[in-house]
C-alpha cells in the first residue's frame, strides 16, 4: 500500500536531482495514500499543515478529486494539472497532490518566499509624490502596476525566457493604447531569445535593442511604478521580468530621461525651467572639459581678456600640458565617483574629504593642477547627473569629447556633436524617432517635451510612439 | 586583419578616431597650450624712426598667482617694414604674438605727416586683430605712451583702453577706432578723427628711453618697464597736478582728436572744439555748457552753468540757388547745474526752471561762436568730419554732384557749403 | 521609400539658400557694385523662385517618381543620365564652393593658422557619415539645429545693431555692373537644385506648399538682411571684411567690456556649414547613383572623397584662385545648370503630361 505514491516522490526527487529542499507527506486513508510534494524553500509548512493537511485529516466524508478541490481545499488557489507540469509547478512554490484512488493531479498556491517590501528606490527620489518602488518580486511589481490601472484593458502577458531560469517575463501594455505592431515585434523578440539565464531585466535589454552594439541606451527603464503607469498610459510596453526591480519600457525616446517623475508633481512652469537646466546640464557634461581644452589649445582669442588672464595665470608652471591636466583631473573624479560608489556609507565622509580636500584643494595649492581645470571638470561631473539616467553614456562622450576638443578645436566638438545628433536620428526602433518631438517635429507632442504645459492642457495623447509622423513615410 | 577590416567596416568611426588619436592627440598632448605658446598683446604701437618702423607691444606676462593680477611689459622690434619689426619683436620674445586681445592701437603725431595708413596696413590686414581696436596717436613715441601706460595700469589701474573708450563715448565726436578710420580714409570725405593722448615725460625717463632704443632689440625686449619708469597718473587736464607730479611720466587726457585728411594730420581739436561738433552728435547729450555774467533775479553777474539733458537734431540738406545749405536744427533740454556767484549770496529759493531770455540768448551765442570755430578749423583743414558730404549725396544726389562738379577743387566743398545752426533751448523736463 | 516631410524640405532649402551668401559674397561683391549688389541678389532671388515653381509643379505632377524615371521616358535613357550628369558635377563644385568659403573663414579667424588636413579630418568623415546615415537622418538633423542656427543670426543681427548702423547709400553703381556681377557670382546660387534630385523623397502635397514657401522667403529674407546689414554697418570699408555673418558681431568701443562674442559666429558657421555640406553631398551622390546605376552609395562617396581632396589640392585654401575660378569659368557653366536644366525638366514634364492624359484616355476606353 502507498508503494506507488513512493514511487513517485521518489521520483520527482529524483528529477531534482535529490534536492535538499524537496519535502513530501503522505497521507493515508482508508482508499488508498494521498502524495503531497513541494519545496520547503518556495513554500509555507506552516501553510501546508494549516489549510492543506490538517483539513484533510479531519475531513469526514469520502475523499476524492472532486471533494477535495470543491469541499476540503475551497479557501486555497487550487488548479488541476497535467503530468508535465508538476515539476514547473513544484517549481513555482506550489504543492502538488496527487493520489492512488484519483487520476486527477492538484496543486495548490502555498508558495511564500522573502521578498521585498516596495520602498522608494534610491535613484529616482522624489520631494512629493508616490515613494512606492518596485521589488524584485514579479507578483508584487504587477500588483503595483495593476492597483493603478484599474482597467479590463491591462494585459499581462507572461513568457518564460531563459534555458535554465525559466525566468518569467512578462508583457504588459494597455491594450487599445499600445501599438499592436510594437507588441508582436517585442513578442518575436522575446521568443527568440536563447539564453541559459536572465538574472536581471537588463539581462534581456540587448535582445530587445536594434542596434544592441550603439553606446546609446534604446529601452527606456524605471524603478517607479508610476512612472513605468504613465509609460503605459503614452502606449509604451512595459517589461517586468522577475527577479528584477528594473521594468523596462519599450519604445524609448530620449526626452523620457529629460522629464523626471518629479515634473509632474510639481507646478507645470517650474517643470519647464528644470528641464532647460537639465538639458543645459547634459549640455555642459557632454562638452564642458572639450571646450574648455580646445580653448585652452586653439582658440584663446575668443576668450575673453579677464577669464584668459585667469587661465594663463594659474596654469603657468604646472608640470601638465592642458591635455594632460584635464585628464588627470577626469581620471580623479572618476575614480572618486567609483570609490563612493562601492564603499560603505560610513566611509562616504571619509572620500569626501579626500576628494575635495587633499585632492583638490592641495592639488590646485601644490601647483599640479589648475583651479579653472578643477572647476570645469567638476562642472561637468556635477552636471552629469541632472540626467542620471544618462550617466554612463554621458561619462564614454566626455572622454571622446575631451579627445575631440583638445585634439581638433571647437571645430572637432561642433562636427563631434553634428555626427552624434546624425547617428541619434538614425535610431528610430518601433518607428519612435529617438529624438522626437524635436526631430522631427511632432507638434503634440511638444506640450510635454522641455516645455510642459497644465495637465489639462494636454489634450491629445502623445504621437512620438504612434506609427507614422508628420509627413514623414 | 581580416577581423579588423570587418571591424572597422562595423564601426567606421573607430577609424577616424584612431587618425585623430595618431596625428593630433600626440601633438595636443605635448602642447603647452596657446596663452603659454603667445604673448598675448594688450596694445600695439608703432613708431617710424627715421627709414625704420620700430613697433612696441605691450603684452601680458602671465606670472603664478593666485590674486589674478596683470603684470604688462612693453617689447620691441625694429625692422624695415611693419611685419619685420613683429618678426623681430618676436624673435627677441621668443613667442609668437596674439593680436586678438589688442584694445589699442597708437601711432605717434610725427608718423600723421605722412599718410599714415601706410604704416598701420599691416594691422589691418591681420584677420585676428578686432576691428574695433582703438586708434590714437600721442606726442611722444608710440612705445613711450605704451610704458608709461604699463606702469600706470600696475600702480594706479588705470587701463589705456578704458581711457579711450570713455573719450570715445562721453568726449569724441565718433569712434576713435581702426575701422572708424578706414571709413574716412576710404569714403568721399577722405577725413577722419583718431584721438589724441598727450604723454609728458620728465628728463630722467626720456634719456633713458632713448639710449635704449639706440641699444640692441633684445634689450629692449627684456626691458621691464615697472622699474624704469615710475608710474604716474594724471587723467585731468588740470595744470596744479602736472606741476605736482613732477619727474614722473603722465599720460594726459585732455579729450583732445586729430582730424585726418589723406591720413595726414590737418588740425588738432580742443575738447570744446569737439563739444560743438557733439551738438550734431545725438547719442552724445552730457554736455555742459557755460555762460557768464548773468543777471538774475537777485543776483547780478553770475556765471550758470547748464548741463544738456536731452538733445533733438534734425539736419536737412537744402539747395537755394545751387547753393548748398546744411541747415541744423537743435532743441536743446538743459538743466542748471551750478551757479557761480563770485561772492554774492544766492537766495534758496531761487527755482531756475525758467530759462529767460537773456539765458537763452547767451547760451545760443556761446554755443554757435564755439560751432563757428570748429567749422573754421574743419573748412581750413577741408576736413569734413561732420558727414556733410553723406548728406547730401543720400538727400540731393543730383544736385550735389552738379555743384561739386561747378568747384574748381572737389576737395574743397566744404567752404562752399553754408551752414545754418538754428538752437532752441529748453529747460529740461 | 523614407520621405521627408514638407517642413524638413523647407528647413533644407533654408539652409542652401544660406550657402556661401553669408561670408565672402557681400564683401566681394561689394567690392564692384557697392550696396547696389543687394538688388543684383534680389533679381536673382526673384528668378530663382521661377525654378521653385518648376520644381513645385514637377513635383506634384509627379509625386512619386525620381528624377531620371521622369527623364527618361521622354528624352531617352542618354539624355536623362547627361542632365544628371551636370547636375553631379554642379553639386560637386558647389561642394567646394562651401568647403572652401568656410575653410578661410575658419582659416583667418578661428584658428588662425593653416589647418588644412585638420578641417578635412572634422569636415569629410561627419559629412560622409551624414549621407550613409541617409536624407531622413540629416533632414532630422537640420530640424533639429535649425531653430539654434536661426538664434545665432539673429544674435549676430542684434549685435550689429549695437553699433552705429546707417542705411547704405543705394543706386550708385549703373545696372549693367550689377547685371555682371550678380552674373559673375551666379555659382553661389542655384540651391533648389537639390530638390530635383531626391525629388521622390520628398513628401509634398498641395496643401504643404505654403508652408515650405516661409522657409524659403525666411531664407531670403535672412540672406538679404545680412547682405543689408553688413553694409549698413561697414558701408565704405565692407570690402576689407571678408566674413560678412562673424563681421556683423564685432562691435564697437563701447562693448569692450563684454569679452568676445565670436564665439556665436563661429558655431553659427560651422554648423551651417556642415549642413550645407551634407545637403550638397547627399545631393552629389543621388545624381551619381542614378547615372551610374551599377554603384551603389558608397561608391559614390568614396569618389566624391577622392574627387575632393584632387580639387582641394588644387583651389581650396588658394582664395584668389578659387574667386577666379568660380568668377570666370563656373558662372558660364551655372547658367547652364541653374537655369537651362530646370527650364528642360519643366518642358520634357509639360509634354509628358499629354502623354499621361492620353493613356488616361484610352484606359477608359479599354474599360
Amino acid at each position: 500500500m502507498g508503494q506507488i505514491i513512493n514511487e513517485k516522490i521518489n521520483n520527482f526527487k529524483k528529477q531534482l536531482h535529490n534536492s535538499d529542499d524537496f519535502s513530501s507527506r503522505v497521507f493515508v486513508c482508508k482508499k488508498g495514500t494521498i502524495g503531497f510534494v513541494f519545496l520547503k524553500s518556495m513554500s509555507d509548512p506552516t501553510l501546508f499543515s494549516q489549510s492543506i493537511y490538517l483539513p484533510i485529516q479531519n475531513f469526514s466524508d469520502e475523499i476524492n478529486a472532486q471533494s477535495l478541490i470543491e469541499k476540503i481545499l475551497k479557501n486555497n488557489v487550487v488548479e488541476k494539472i497535467n503530468e508535465n507540469e508538476i515539476i514547473t509547478n513544484i517549481l513555482d512554490g506550489k504543492v502538488v497532490i496527487f493520489s492512488d484512488f484519483f487520476d486527477e493531479i492538484i496543486s495548490v498556491d502555498i508558495a511564500k518566499y522573502p521578498t521585498r517590501i516596495p520602498s522608494e528606490p534610491p535613484t529616482s527620489p522624489v520631494i512629493q509624490g508616490p515613494r512606492e518602488g518596485f521589488v524584485e518580486d514579479f507578483n508584487t511589481n504587477i500588483t503595483l502596476l495593476r492597483r493603478r490601472i484599474h482597467s479590463k484593458d491591462l494585459v499581462f502577458e507572461t513568457l518564460n525566457v531563459g534555458k535554465v531560469t525559466q525566468t518569467k517575463v512578462v508583457l504588459s501594455y494597455i491594450e487599445g493604447i499600445a501599438d499592436q505592431k510594437v507588441i508582436d515585434e517585442i513578442k518575436k523578440k522575446i521568443s527568440k531569445i536563447k539564453i541559459d539565464g536572465i538574472v536581471d531585466s537588463y539581462y534581456i535589454l540587448s535582445f530587445l535593442e536594434k542596434r544592441p552594439n550603439s553606446l546609446f541606451k534604446q529601452i527606456g527603464n524605471s524603478e517607479k511604478p508610476d512612472v513605468v503607469v504613465s509609460k503605459m498610459l503614452e502606449g509604451k510596453v512595459a517589461i517586468i521580468v522577475d527577479n528584477s526591480p528594473i521594468v523596462l519600457t519599450v519604445p524609448f525616446i530620449l526626452i523620457e530621461d529629460m522629464q523626471s517623475s518629479n515634473d509632474y508633481y510639481t507646478n507645470h512652469h517650474y517643470s519647464t525651467v528644470v528641464r532647460f537646466v537639465r538639458m543645459f546640464g547634459l549640455l555642459i557634461a557632454i562638452v564642458a572639459p572639450g571646450f574648455y581644452l580646445a580653448l585652452q589649445l586653439f582658440h584663446y582669442n575668443i576668450l575673453p581678456l579677464n577669464f584668459l588672464i585667469t587661465i594663463a595665470d594659474t596654469t603657468q608652471g604646472l608640470p601638465f600640458t592642458p591635455f594632460l591636466e584635464i585628464l588627470f583631473i577626469f581620471l580623479l573624479f572618476q575614480i572618486l565617483y567609483e570609490v563612493s560608489l562601492r564603499l560603505p556609507s560610513y566611509l562616504g565622509l571619509a572620500t569626501s574629504v579626500v576628494g575635495a580636500l587633499i585632492l583638490g584643494d592641495t592639488g590646485v595649492k601644490a601647483g599640479l593642477i589648475s583651479p579653472p581645470g578643477v572647476i570645469i571638470t567638476a562642472l561637468a561631473k556635477i552636471a552629469l547627473y541632472t540626467v542620471p539616467e544618462e550617466q554612463s553614456q554621458i561619462t564614454v562622450l566626455q572622454i571622446v569629447f575631451i579627445i575631440l576638443g583638445g585634439s581638433l578645436g571647437i571645430l572637432g566638438i561642433v562636427t563631434g556633436f553634428v555626427y552624434v545628433v546624425n547617428y541619434l536620428n538614425t535610431l528610430d526602433d518601433f518607428n519612435s524617432p529617438y529624438l522626437a518631438p524635436y526631430a522631427p517635429r511632432i507638434k503634440e507632442d511638444l506640450q510635454d517635451a522641455l516645455i510642459k504645459v497644465a495637465p489639462n492642457e494636454m489634450k491629445s495623447p502623445p504621437k512620438s510612439f504612434s506609427g507614422s509622423k508628420e509627413g514623414e513615410k | 586583419m581580416k577581423k579588423a577590416i570587418e571591424w572597422v567596416k562595423k564601426y567606421p568611426f573607430i577609424l577616424v578616431l584612431i587618425v585623430i588619436l595618431v596625428f593630433f592627440t600626440p601633438f595636443a598632448i605635448f602642447s603647452p597650450g596657446e596663452s603659454r605658446k603667445r604673448a598675448i598683446v594688450l596694445a600695439v604701437g608703432i613708431d617710424k624712426i627715421e627709414d625704420k618702423y620700430e613697433i612696441s607691444f605691450l603684452t601680458f606676462i602671465p606670472t603664478q598667482n593666485q590674486e589674478f593680477t596683470q603684470s604688462n611689459s612693453v617689447i620691441s622690434g625694429i625692422g624695415s617694414s611693419v611685419s619685420e619689426a613683429v618678426l623681430d619683436a618676436q624673435l627677441t620674445l621668443g613667442k609668437d604674438i596674439g593680436l586678438s586681445h589688442a584694445k589699442t592701437t597708437v601711432v605717434n603725431e610725427k608718423m600723421l605727416e605722412e599718410d599714415v595708413s601706410a604704416s598701420i596696413d599691416y594691422l589691418s590686414r591681420i584677420a585676428s586683430l578686432p576691428e574695433n581696436t582703438v586708434f590714437i596717436c600721442t606726442n611722444t613715441t608710440a612705445k613711450e605712451l605704451l610704458i608709461a601706460t604699463s606702469s600706470l595700469e600696475e600702480n594706479v589701474g588705470l587701463k589705456l583702453d578704458q581711457l579711450i573708450s570713455y573719450n570715445a563715448n562721453e568726449v569724441y565726436f565718433v569712434d576713435t577706432s581702426l575701422e572708424a578710420f578706414y571709413k574716412g580714409y576710404y569714403g568721399p570725405e577722405k577725413s577722419s578723427i583718431i584721438g589724441y593722448i598727450e604723454h609728458i615725460k620728465d628728463e630722467q625717463s626720456s634719456q633713458g628711453d632713448s639710449s635704449s632704443s639706440e641699444n640692441g632689440v633684445a634689450e629692449q625686449g627684456g626691458e621691464q618697464t615697472g622699474q624704469e619708469m615710475q608710474g604716474g597718473s594724471a587723467s585731468s587736464d588740470e595744470e596744479k597736478q602736472r606741476g605736482s607730479l613732477k619727474g614722473q611720466s603722465q599720460i594726459l587726457n585732455r579729450g583732445e582728436a586729430v582730424v585726418l585728411r589723406e591720413g595726414k594730420q590737418v588740425a588738432k581739436l580742443n575738447v570744446d572744439n569737439l563739444n560743438s561738433l557733439n551738438l550734431l552728435n545725438n547719442k552724445k547729450s552730457m554736455d555742459s555748457i557755460k555762460i557768464e555774467n548773468v543777471d538774475i533775479e537777485n543776483n547780478n553777474n553770475v556765471d550758470m552753468i547748464f548741463l544738456v539733458k536731452n538733445k533733438k537734431i534734425a539736419i536737412k540738406s537744402v539747395f537755394e540757388n545751387n547753393i548748398p545749405i546744411f541747415v541744423i536744427n537743435i532743441t536743446l533740454g538743459i538743466q542748471l547745474t551750478e551757479i557761480n556767484a563770485k561772492g554774492q549770496k544766492i537766495e534758496k529759493e531761487v527755482q531756475f526752471t525758467d530759462i529767460n531770455e537773456e539765458i537763452e540768448t547767451k547760451v545760443q551765442s556761446k554755443l554757435k561762436t564755439q560751432f563757428a570755430q570748429t567749422l573754421k578749423i574743419l573748412r581750413d583743414s577741408k576736413a569734413d568730419v561732420i558727414g556733410v558730404y553723406d548728406k547730401f549725396y543720400r538727400e540731393n544726389r543730383a544736385k550735389f554732384i552738379k555743384f561739386l562738379n561747378s568747384l574748381d577743387n572737389k576737395d574743397d566743398y566744404l567752404n562752399n557749403v553754408v551752414f545754418m545752426l538754428n538752437l532752441k533751448i529748453q529747460p529740461d523736463g | 521609400m523614407r520621405t521627408i516631410s514638407a517642413r524638413q524640405t523647407g528647413i533644407i532649402i533654408f539652409l542652401t539658400i544660406l550657402a556661401n551668401k553669408i561670408l565672402l559674397l557681400p564683401s566681394i561683391m561689394y567690392q564692384q557694385t557697392k550696396a547696389d549688389s543687394i538688388f543684383g541678389i534680389l533679381v536673382i532671388f526673384f528668378v530663382e523662385l521661377l525654378i521653385l515653381s518648376i520644381f513645385l509643379y514637377v513635383k506634384l505632377k509627379f509625386p512619386n517618381e525620381n528624377l531620371q524615371e521622369i527623364l527618361q521616358k521622354k528624352i531617352g535613357h542618354f539624355c536623362a543620365k547627361f542632365i544628371i550628369f551636370i547636375f553631379l558635377i554642379f553639386f560637386l563644385f558647389k561642394t567646394m564652393l562651401t568647403y572652401s568659403v568656410v575653410y578661410v573663414y575658419l582659416k583667418d579667424l578661428v584658428y588662425q593658422d593653416e589647418f588644412g588636413f585638420l578641417a578635412i579630418v572634422c569636415f569629410l568623415p561627419v559629412v560622409n557619415h551624414g549621407v550613409i546615415c541617409g536624407l531622413r537622418s540629416i533632414s532630422r538633423t537640420f530640424e533639429l539645429f535649425f531653430y539654434l542656427v536661426i538664434a545665432g543670426i539673429l544674435f549676430c543681427f542684434g549685435i550689429a545693431f549695437f553699433t552705429e548702423i546707417s542705411m547704405p547709400v543705394f543706386f550708385t553703381a549703373n545696372p549693367l555692373t550689377i547685371f555682371n556681377t550678380s552674373f559673375k557670382y551666379l555659382f553661389s546660387f542655384g540651391d533648389y537644385l537639390v530638390l530635383f534630385v531626391f525629388i521622390e523623397k520628398i513628401n509634398l502635397k498641395k496643401n504643404d506648399v505654403k508652408k515650405f514657401l516661409r522657409f524659403v522667403i525666411l531664407g531670403i529674407l535672412i540672406v538679404s538682411s545680412i547682405f543689408v546689414i553688413f553694409y549698413a554697418k561697414y558701408q565704405i570699408t565692407a570690402f576689407m571684411h571678408n566674413n560678412a555673418l562673424a563681421d556683423l558681431l564685432v562691435f564697437s568701443v563701447q562693448f569692450n567690456a563684454i569679452g568676445r562674442l565670436d564665439i556665436v559666429a563661429m558655431l553659427t558657421i560651422m554648423t551651417l556649414g556642415l549642413f550645407q555640406l551634407e545637403i550638397f553631398q547627399y545631393a552629389f551622390c543621388e545624381s551619381f547613383s542614378m547615372v551610374f546605376t551599377k554603384l551603389n552609395n558608397k561608391f559614390a562617396i568614396a569618389v566624391f572623397d577622392i574627387l575632393f581632396f584632387v580639387i582641394y589640392f588644387i583651389l581650396i585654401g588658394k582664395y584668389e584662385l578659387m574667386i577666379n575660378f568660380t568668377t570666370s569659368y563656373l558662372c558660364y557653366f551655372s547658367l547652364l545648370s541653374n537655369f537651362l536644366l530646370p527650364f528642360i525638366i519643366f518642358a520634357v514634364s509639360f509634354s509628358k503630361n499629354k502623354r499621361i492624359k492620353n493613356k488616361g484616355v484610352r484606359d477608359e476606353k479599354s474599360n
